[in-house]
Parts: structure tokens; sequence; C-alpha cells
């Protein structure tokens, strides 16, 4: 679904909460930096940002993979991008776990916590509320921008 | 960026290389960490990911590179990434982790083989022998009377409750516990290294039960017959087949073992990953009936007690094998040795135990951790006596890819009233 509001573009698509989605869901993510030409680094960003999200909300929030359990946004609006996530699963803010300590021993090193982390690192701003029965995650990308510190 | 991913495979001299076109994400990940795997499995013990045409990683795939770098670093083995692409590179380094993934782990040396190894070929399959314990020693004894197997005689005063501390090696018929009367449904074969012992029930279940030394604990096995050796190796053989060549017989390893130490019974326990073993469990637990004298191994009678295939079995597993080789056995272990060549001059007696497949380390590797480290896996499949079927239909004997032997003289044999 595609809206067009004055200067910005906005798209949505729902996805089932199962991985096998994923690559439907990716082609789509693809297909809509191509056609705006969101500059190559910015798309692979959003492409890591969307996958790590995604996911988590299909591992943690879902034990069966329920349909269209996942709602994405982009809204392009001159050089900025706003991405929405939203899915149906059981409460989980992913923001509120700890950050992986990446001074302790790489080898003994636990990956857990690596995802998020490098949504926050490649992504502006991250913001998350629970909201109709939903966990929403908000996430802005500056186009001109260079990669945040994190 | 949509698409799937593609895995070319490079075999180098001291290396191999897989060159990853593509995505390396949550859902592509396991396909690598597939091939990664195959790699290990074959025996290569150096890897090196080319992720110059891979455009794209997420943290599903840096989860497969970590277990990947540790997988190959902990079998002595080394793991790098080379000529990243800039997106890749840039989340190896978001993540913290470029100096394990990027900086490159031990470099691959053109030479593995240590200068006091000895180094010889055989039909493609290399064997390096190391001085391990030059002055260790090795004392030997058994326990009860096999003449009663044939007929499974054996009754409670031929039991004799062995004890298994991390310095002895035993093999034998057995059960975990203490005592005939706690035993007399599951008597077995048993193997006993490094204080974890096995033992093969025959009370239906078919699942080996196992009992790992931990702190005062010291597994204990009611044997009705056996042999316990006692004391260290002097020797370590590391031996290696090619991936596509012709795995080794049991019987070439002994060779090399008894080539070490000439004239004399030696001592040997061994971890190897099993091209295919060939053996024999008994289905019954072989103490006396009320109904008289059993034929253990007349036909058609043999068929309700042995369990034995034969082709081998366990083909892409890790054995553990002890037992005791020799030309000319001593009167002490003499009832317990059996021929194991086709002329019936080398006599010996081994189990072993079958395990999930699990990489070996190279090089010197250390023989308690390595074998606790099999049972803590919980792997164990079986336990079993070798055997070597040389009838011309018969099933050859077991055949095996790549290993560590321990082994030494036994300098002392101690009389069944004596302990070691």
């Amino acid at each position: 679904m595609t809206l067009n509001t004055g200067s910005s573009t906005e798209e949505h698509i729902r996805v089932n909460a199962d991985v096998a989605e994923l690559e439907r869901l990716m082609a789509w993510l693809d297909e809509f930096c191509e056609r705006h030409e969101v500059p190559d680094e910015a798309h692979y960003h959003l492409n890591i940002a969307v996958e790590e999200i995604v996911l988590n909300a299909i591992k943690h929030g879902h034990s069966s993979p329920a349909e269209d359990a996942i709602g994405v946004g982009l809204r392009l609006s001159g050089q900025e991008l706003n991405i929405t996530i939203a899915d149906t699963g059981a409460p989980f803010n992913p923001l509120s776990a700890p950050p992986p300590d990446l001074t302790s021993n790489l080898v003994d090193r636990p990956i857990g916590g690596l995802g998020i982390h490098l949504v926050r690192s490649l992504m502006n701003s991250v913001e998350y509320e629970r909201e109709g029965g939903e966990n929403r995650l908000r996430l802005r990308k500056d186009l001109t921008g260079t990669l945040h510190a994190g | 960026m949509a698409g799937g991913m593609e895995i070319v495979r490079e075999q180098r001299t001291n290396e191999v290389v897989l060159k990853i076109s593509g995505r390396l994400d949550g859902y592509w990940a396991n396909h690598l960490a597939e091939a990664v795997h195959d790699v290990l499995r074959e025996g290569v013990h150096d890897l090196r990911l080319d992720l110059s045409q891979t455009f794209y990683v997420s943290s599903g795939g840096i989860r497969i590179l970590v277990d990947a770098y540790k997988e190959f670093v902990g079998v002595g083995g080394s793991f790098a990434i080379v000529y990243p692409s800039p997106g890749v590179k840039q989340v190896i380094e978001l993540s913290g982790l470029g100096p394990l993934l990027l900086g490159g782990s031990a470099p691959v040396t053109t030479a593995r083989a240590e200068p006091q190894a000895e180094r010889i070929e055989i039909d493609g399959c290399v064997f390096e022998t190391y001085s391990h314990e030059p002055s260790a020693s090795l004392a030997c004894r058994s326990a009860g009377r096999p003449q009663l197997l044939p007929q499974a005689g054996f009754g409670e005063p031929e039991c004799e409750v062995l004890t298994l501390p991390k310095d002895v090696f035993a093999l034998g018929l057995g059960a975990l516990g203490e005592g005939f009367a706690a035993c007399r449904d599951r008597f077995g074969e048993f193997l006993a290294v490094a204080g974890n012992a096995a033992c093969q029930p025959t009370d239906g279940t078919n699942y080996p039960d196992y009992l790992m030394a931990s702190g005062t604990l010291v597994p204990k096995v009611t044997a009705l017959y056996g042999i316990a050796c006692r004391g260290g190796f002097r020797k370590l053989m590391r031996f290696e087949c090619p991936p596509e060549g012709v795995p080794v017989p049991f019987s070439a390893v002994l060779a090399q073992a008894r080539r070490q130490f000439p004239g004399t019974t030696v001592g040997l326990t061994l971890v190897a990953e099993s091209a295919g073993l060939l053996g024999a469990a008994l289905k019954r637990p072989p103490v006396a009936a009320a109904v008289g004298a059993q034929r253990v191994f007349e036909h058609p009678e043999v068929r309700r007690w042995l369990s034995f295939s034969p082709e081998r079995s366990y083909t892409r597993s890790v054995a553990v094998i002890a037992g005791v080789v020799s030309d000319d056995p001593p009167p002490q272990l003499a009832p317990l040795l059996r021929p194991i060549t086709p002329d019936g001059t080398v006599k010996g007696h081994f189990h072993a135990g079958a395990f999930g497949y699990h990489p070996l380390q190279k090089g010197r590797v250390e023989l308690h951790a390595t074998i606790t480290k099999l049972f803590d896996t919980g792997g164990l499949h079986g336990v079993m006596h070798l055997l070597a079927d040389d009838r011309p239909s018969g099933g050859g004997e077991s055949v095996l890819l790549r290993g560590a032997c321990w082994f030494g003289p036994i300098d002392h044999f101690v009389s069944q009233e004596e302990t070691l």
C-alpha cells in the first residue's frame, strides 16, 4: 500500500510471524529503497535494522506463525526515513535489554543483545511503545548523515 | 539486495577457503553453518571465509561466524575472515568482534609435525609418534575367569568390584554398581578410560550406562572378568588419512604401536573418528541359570546371546578404544587375549565406546581432557567388543579416519590376588 502525503511517501506491508516471510519482506524493502533512490549505505543499514527487529519479534513474541502479525511501515520525508515495526506478540521491549559488553573476553562473550545493539548503532533514533495491543518500534534514519555512533 | 547465498569451496595446500556470495542473514546463516561443519567433519583444521562478495551480514550471521571461530580454534586449528566487503567489515567492527574475526587467528604453518615427532606414511595415512611420558610405566592384572563365558556360567564368586580412577584403563564384562545381586541383570561389555566408565547393559534397554569421576566419586564396575591397567603412557601417536582416501584399519594402528615397543605387551587407549566399527555385544547377562549350562558361541544359540552385524556400524562417530595387544601374552593375561590377525600370531582384547561425531583437536592432545569432553557431551551410543572377521564373507575389521593413541609397554603383571 502506498500513500502520497504531499512531500512524503508512505508504504506498509504485513507479514506472517514466520521466518520464511523474511525474503518477501526484504524484497519489498529493497524495491522501496531502489525506487526512491535511498543511498546504498542507508539501504544496507535499513535492511539490517528491519531484519533484526522482525526476527526478534518472531522468535520472542510468537509461539506459532501467526498470520499478518507483523506490520512494517516506511515513510520517506525529504532526507529522513521513518520506519515503524509493529507486532501483535507478547509485550516485549527489546530496548530494555542490557547492551552487550563489548569489552569482555571476545571468545567467551555471549552473542545475545547484539542485534538490538546493531539497530541502535545504525539508526539515528529508536523508540519503543506498547500501543493498541502491539509492540511498536519507531526508527529514524537520516539519509544525509553519517553512521550514528550508537 | 534480496537473494540467497552461494558457497564456493576452494581447497588449498594447508587450508580450505569458502567463498560466500550473497546474504549472510538469519535465514541463510544456517546454510553456512552446515558448510562449516562439513569442512570440520572432513578433518580440516584451518578455514578461511572469503566474504568479498557477501554484501550483507546480520547478528544471526555474526553468531555463525563466532561459533565457527570457536569450533576451529577449539580443535587447535584456525579461522579467519579474509577480504570482507565494506558492509560486512562495518557490522563486524560495530559488533566489537573485529579483533577476533578480522585479525586472523593462528597463522597456518606449512609443517605441523613437531621436531620430536617420528613421521611415517602408510597407504596415504600419516602417523606421527611423539614422546609422551618417557618414564611412565603400566602395571596390569586380570580379573575373574573368562573361561566361564562360553557356557554363561558366571556367579557371585567370580565377581570383583574394580575401582577405576583416572590413571586406570580397563575393559571386560561388568556393570556399573557394586555387587553381583545389584548387577546380575545388566552385565555386559564395559570400558573405562581416564576416570570415565561405560557399560553396555543386557537388561533390554540397549542404552549404555556411564559414570564419570567427579570430586571424591570414583567409578566402580562389578566385573565378571576383565583387564585393568594402571599407570601412564610413554608415547602418543596421531594418525590421519586424507579426506577422500582409504581409512586405516585398526590393526595397522596396533602395528605402529607394537613397532615402537617390539617384543612387549602394549597397553593403549585411543580416540578416533570412525569410518566403521566391527564388533559384538552380549544381548543377555552371562550369569549361571537354573536351566543348566548354555552354549553362548554355538549355532543357533549364539543369535540369542550376541548382537553382531557382519557390516561395520557407527560409520560417522568418534570411538574411544582401550585394550592390550601382544605377540607373546604373559600367563596372567593369556586367557583374555584372543587372536586378532589372520595368522593368529598377534593377540589382543579391545573394547570400544561409540560417541556422536565430535572433531578431534590437532597435535599433542591431553588424554583425560579429550575423553572426558566426549563423555561430557552425553553422546555415548554403545559399547562393544571389537572383532576382526577375516572370513571370506566377513566384515573385516574396524576402520578409522584419524585419531590419537596413547600407548606404552606393560612393565608389570600383577596376580589376581594383588591390587594395582
